[in-house]
C-alpha cells in the first residue's frame, strides 16, 4: 500500500455568480446563479515513501485544490483519498499530528506577534515534548539560519524571513508528510535557493514524503525526479521530470546583450528570433544545440552578456499540452 | 459598468441613509422620553434639548462628511510617504489635504437635523432676533473650526510616530458627549469638556444662542479658545513638516 | 488542555498588540458611561424615581450594562467570516483540535481582555461619581453569573453562525452590523428597557435580545420574582440551544462545501 493514494478523485465546486458590494450579497441572498467548476477532474496516482514529487500545472489548473483534498480541507465530489492510511477528510488527530501544510501565498504564523510565539503555540498544539520541540527548533534555526528575527513581530519580517518561519512551524512536529504550495514564490533567486537546498535536506534526513507545487521550473527540476502535470483538472503526465524536458521543452532560451547594434537578418541566422530591442535579444534555440550557439554567438557577434535558460514552465506546458494528452 | 457601479453606490448609499436615520430618530426618542419624564434636564426643557440635538445631528453629519476620511487619508499619506506629492503644489498643502475626499453617507441626516431644528424651534416658540441667528451661525461655523483644528492636530501626531494607530478617533470618541447641553456636566467633567478641550461647548454654545439662553463670557472664551487652537495647529503642521522634509527620503 | 491555554495566552497578547485602537475604543465605552451617569444624575436631582428606579438601582444599572457590554457583547470573532472566507482559517481547521473550543478559547480571551480594563474603568468611576450600588445576595449573585456566562454562549453561537456566512460570501458586515445596531436598542445597554412603549416592550421580550444584559440586571436589582427566574432560565437555556444547533449545523455544512476556490 503506498503512502498516499489518490483514485479517480473529482472534485467540482459550485461557483455561483454575484454581484460586487453589499447590494449584491443582499440580493444573492434569494437568487444565485450557479456555475459548475471542475477543478479536479478524475485524477489517479500513488506515492511512495520518500518521494518529492512535484505538480505542475498553471494556475488554476487543479494544483492547490488536489492539495487541499489531500490535507482534508475539502470534502472530494467522488473518488477516494489515502494519506498514511488515513481518510484526510475525516481530520482524525492522529492523521494531523503527521503532516503539514505550507502555503507560500498565506500566512499561518500570528502577524502581530513574534515568530516565537506561533511556535510555541504549535508546539502546545501537536503536543510535542520539550525536549523534542528543543532539539528541532534549534535545528531548524540554524539550517535556515533565523536566529536573529525569531523575537521581532512577523509583520515586520521579510517575505524570505517569514517564508522560513512558516517553514520552521510547520515542521516543529517532524511531519512524515508534508504538502508545500508555492513555498518560494516571491523569493529572491538565493533565497529560492536556500529554501530548496532546505526542503532537500530535510527530505533525506527525515525520509519524509514531500508534493511540492511552484511556477519555477527550477523548484521542481532540482528537487523532484518524479513530476506530474495536471491541466483543466487533468493528469497529462505522471513521470521523470527529465523525460517531459527532453520530450517537450524542445527550445531553449539565449538572451543577450550587445555592445553594438546588429541588424535583425544577422541575429536571425542563429534561431528563432523572439524579440530584439537594442542592445537586448532574446532568440529560441533547439535545447540540444543551445551550448553551441551561444559559442558561436560570442565569437561572431558583440557580445557583452549571454544568458541561456529553460523556457518558462508554462511555455512547456502549453507544449506539452498542445501534444495532446499523454499518460506516464 | 458605469451604470452599475452607480446602482452599487445607491445601494450602499440607501444602506447608509436607512441606518443613520434609525440612529438619529432613536437618538431623538430616547432623548424625548427622558427628558419628558421630569419635563427638565439641567434646566432645559424638551424642546430646548431637540433644538440642542438638531444641532448636534447637523453637526455630527458634517464631520463624518468632511473630517474622518481626509483626516484618515492624510495620516496614510504620512506613512507612506505620498505627502511630497502635495508639498510640491503650489497651493496651501493643509488646505488640500483637508478637502480633498468627501463622502456624502451622511446627507439624509443633514436634512434630518435641518427639519428638526425647525419644528423644534417653531414648537418652542421663542421668537428668534436677527442678533441671535447671527451669533448661532458664527458659533456654529466656529465649531467647526475648532473641531478640524483639533481633529488635525491629532493626525498631525502622525508625523512624529513609527506606526499606524487609530489616532483619527480620538475625535469622534469625543463627540457623544456634545449630545447634551453644557449645564448637565458639572465637576472634573466640566472641566475637563468645557474647558481645556470644549467639545460640549460645539454644540452648546450655538443652541444657547438660539433658545435664549446666551451668555457673553462664554460666548468669548470659547471664540477666543477656537482661534488660538486654530492658529496652533497649523504651527505645529508647519513645524511637522519642517522635520519632515529634514529627515530626507 | 495545555494547548487552549497556550492559545489563550497568545490570544490575550495579541489583543494588546494595537494599543492605541484599544485605549480608543475604552475610551468611548468609558464616555458613554460618565454620559449616562450624568444624565440620571441630573435628572434624579428632580424626582426620587424614575421608570420604577430611584436613583440607587439606576446608577447600578449604568454601572452593570458597562461591565456586561464588555463581557457580553464585546467579542473577539468579528472577524471570523473575512478569516473563512480568505482562507487563512483553512490552518487552523489542520491543526489536531477542536475547532469550536479553538475559537471559544479565542473568544474568551478577548472577554478577558475587557473585563482586565472593566475593573480599572469601575474604580475610575467609582472614585468620580461616588456612586451607592446595589448588592444582591449572594444566591441571586450566582444566578446572576449563570445567566452571564449564558449570554457569553448565546453570543459566540451567534458569532458562529455569522462566522459561517464567510462560507460563502465575502461580504458579511452588513448584517452584522444591521444585527448589532439591533441588540444596542434592544438589549438593554442604552436604556433600561422600562421606559419603552408597552407594546414594543412585549415584542421585544419575544427575541432573545434582552437577555444580552437587560435580564441580568434585572435579577440584579432584585425586580424579579422566584417564578419569572424560573421562566427566564428556561427561555434563555432554549434560545442558546437553537442557537448552538443552527450554528453547529450551519459549520459542518459550510466545512463540507468550503471551496476557498483557489484561495
Amino acid at each position: 500500500m503506498s503512502l498516499i493514494s489518490v483514485k479517480n478523485l473529482k472534485k467540482y465546486y459550485k461557483v455561483y455568480k454575484k454581484e460586487p458590494g453589499l447590494w449584491g450579497s443582499i440580493k444573492s441572498l434569494w437568487h444565485r446563479e450557479y456555475e459548475e467548476v471542475k477543478a479536479v477532474d478524475d485524477v489517479s496516482f500513488e506515492i511512495e515513501q520518500g518521494e518529492i514529487v512535484g505538480f505542475i500545472g498553471q494556475n488554476g489548473a487543479g494544483k492547490t485544490t488536489t492539495l487541499k483534498v489531500l490535507s482534508g480541507l475539502l470534502f472530494p465530489t467522488g473518488g477516494s483519498v489515502s494519506v498514511l492510511g488515513f481518510n484526510p477528510w475525516e481530520r482524525k488527530p492522529e492523521f494531523q499530528k503527521q503532516f503539514a501544510l505550507v502555503m507560500g501565498q498565506k500566512n499561518q504564523l500570528w502577524w502581530d506577534l513574534p515568530a516565537m510565539e506561533s511556535f510555541l503555540l504549535n508546539k502546545a498544539i501537536y503536543e510535542v515534548p520539550d525536549a523534542q520541540f528543543k532539539k528541532t527548533l534549534d535545528k531548524l534555526v540554524t539550517l535556515l539560519d533565523v536566529k536573529d528575527v525569531l523575537n521581532i513581530q512577523v509583520r515586520k519580517l521579510s517575505l524570505g524571513q517569514r517564508m522560513k518561519c512558516e517553514l520552521i512551524a510547520a515542521l516543529l512536529h517532524s511531519p512524515k508528510v508534508l504538502f508545500l504550495d508555492e513555498p518560494t514564490i516571491g523569493l529572491d533567486v538565493v533565497m529560492q535557493k536556500v529554501l530548496r537546498d532546505f526542503i532537500r535536506d530535510y527530505n533525506k534526513e527525515f525520509g519524509a514524503t514531500i508534493i511540492l507545487t511552484s511556477h519555477y521550473m527550477d523548484d521542481v527540476k532540482e528537487l523532484c525526479k518524479r513530476a506530474i502535470i495536471i491541466d483543466h483538472g487533468h493528469k497529462i503526465f505522471d513521470g521523470k521530470l527529465q523525460d517531459i524536458i527532453d520530450t517537450y521543452a524542445r527550445n531553449k532560451i539565449i538572451s543577450v546583450v550587445l555592445s553594438e547594434k546588429v541588424s535583425r537578418e544577422k541575429l536571425e541566422k542563429f534561431g528563432e528570433l523572439k524579440s530584439y530591442e537594442d542592445p537586448q535579444a532574446t532568440l529560441l534555440v533547439p535545447r540540444k544545440k543551445a551550448a553551441e550557439v551561444a559559442g558561436r554567438m560570442i565569437a561572431e557577434l558583440p557580445v557583452e552578456d549571454v544568458n541561456i535558460e529553460e523556457p518558462p514552465i508554462e511555455a512547456i506546458i502549453r507544449e506539452v499540452f498542445q501534444t495532446g494528452k499523454t499518460t506516464g | 459598468m458605469n451604470l452599475m457601479v452607480m446602482l452599487e453606490y445607491r445601494a450602499d448609499f440607501l444602506f447608509w441613509g436607512f441606518v443613520s436615520v434609525m440612529w438619529t430618530a432613536f437618538n431623538f426618542f430616547f432623548t424625548g422620553i427622558i427628558v419628558g419624564s421630569s419635563g427638565f434636564l439641567a434646566g432645559w426643557n424638551t424642546d430646548e434639548v431637540f433644538v440642542l440635538l438638531s444641532i448636534f445631528t447637523i453637526y455630527d453629519a458634517f464631520t463624518w462628511s468632511f473630517f474622518y476620511f481626509n483626516m484618515q487619508r492624510y495620516m496614510n499619506k504620512v506613512f507612506t510617504g505620498e505627502l511630497d506629492m502635495f508639498l510640491v503644489k503650489p497651493v496651501d498643502p493643509q488646505f488640500m489635504l483637508s478637502v480633498e475626499h468627501n463622502s456624502y453617507n451622511n446627507l439624509f441626516r443633514l436634512f434630518i437635523g435641518i427639519g428638526m431644528l425647525i419644528i423644534s424651534l417653531i414648537h418652542l416658540n421663542k421668537p428668534i432676533t436677527l442678533f441671535s441667528f447671527l451669533i448661532f451661525v458664527i458659533m456654529f461655523v466656529l465649531g467647526f473650526i475648532l473641531t478640524y483644528s483639533v481633529w488635525f492636530m491629532f493626525a498631525t501626531i502622525s508625523f512624529w510616530v513609527d506606526r499606524l494607530d487609530n489616532l483619527n478617533d480620538v475625535m469622534p470618541s469625543l463627540r457623544r458627549l456634545s449630545q447634551l447641553p453644557r449645564s448637565v456636566y458639572s465637576g472634573v467633567s466640566s472641566f475637563l469638556f468645557c474647558m481645556v478641550l470644549p467639545v460640549v461647548l460645539v454644540t452648546s454654545i450655538p443652541a444657547e444662542a438660539l433658545v435664549h439662553k446666551i451668555s457673553p463670557l462664554w460666548n468669548l472664551y470659547y471664540t477666543v479658545f477656537t482661534l488660538v487652537i486654530f492658529w496652533v495647529s497649523r504651527r505645529f503642521f508647519y513645524y511637522s513638516i519642517k522635520k519632515y522634509s529634514s529627515a530626507g527620503s | 488542555m495545555q494547548k487552549y491555554w497556550q492559545l489563550f495566552l497568545l490570544s490575550w497578547q495579541n489583543g494588546l498588540v494595537y494599543r492605541t485602537s484599544l485605549l480608543m475604543w475604552r475610551l468611548r465605552q468609558f464616555l458613554s458611561t460618565v454620559m449616562a451617569l450624568t444624565v440620571w444624575s441630573v435628572l434624579f436631582n428632580s424626582s426620587s424615581s424614575l421608570f420604577g428606579y430611584d436613583r440607587t438601582q439606576m446608577t447600578t444599572y449604568i454601572f452593570l450594562v458597562g461591565i456586561l457590554q464588555s463581557l457580553i457583547l464585546a467579542t473577539g470573532l468579528n472577524g471570523l467570516s473575512n478569516q473563512v472566507y480568505s482562507g487563512s482559517f483553512s490552518f487552523d481547521l489542520l491543526k489536531p483540535i477542536n475547532i469550536y473550543v479553538y475559537l471559544f478559547v479565542q473568544d474568551m480571551a478577548d472577554k478577558a481582555k475587557n473585563v482586565f480594563f472593566v475593573v480599572i474603568e469601575s474604580i475610575i468611576l467609582f472614585l468620580l461619581f461616588k456612586p451607592s450600588i446595589f448588592f444582591p445576595s449572594i444566591e441571586t449573585a450566582i444566578i446572576f453569573c449563570i445567566w452571564v456566562l449564558g449570554a457569553v454562549l448565546l453570543l459566540f453561537f451567534i458569532q458562529l453562525i455569522f462566522g459561517s456566512f464567510g462560507f460563502y460570501s465575502p461580504e458579511t458586515w452588513g448584517p452584522r452590523f444591521l444585527f448589532f445596531m439591533f441588540v444596542d436598542f434592544t438589549a438593554g445597554k442604552l436604556f433600561p428597557l422600562d421606559i419603552l412603549p408597552p407594546i414594543i416592550r412585549t415584542f421585544v421580550g419575544f427575541t432573545p435580545f434582552p437577555y444580552f444584559s437587560f435580564w441580568q440586571i434585572q435579577l440584579f436589582l432584585g425586580k424579579l420574582s422566584p417564578m419569572e427566574i424560573g421562566q427566564h432560565t428556561v427561555v434563555l437555556s432554549i434560545w442558546i440551544a437553537i442557537a448552538g444547533y443552527v450554528s453547529f449545523s450551519l459549520w459542518q455544512k459550510g466545512i463540507k462545501d468550503y471551496s476557498a476556490a483557489g484561495q
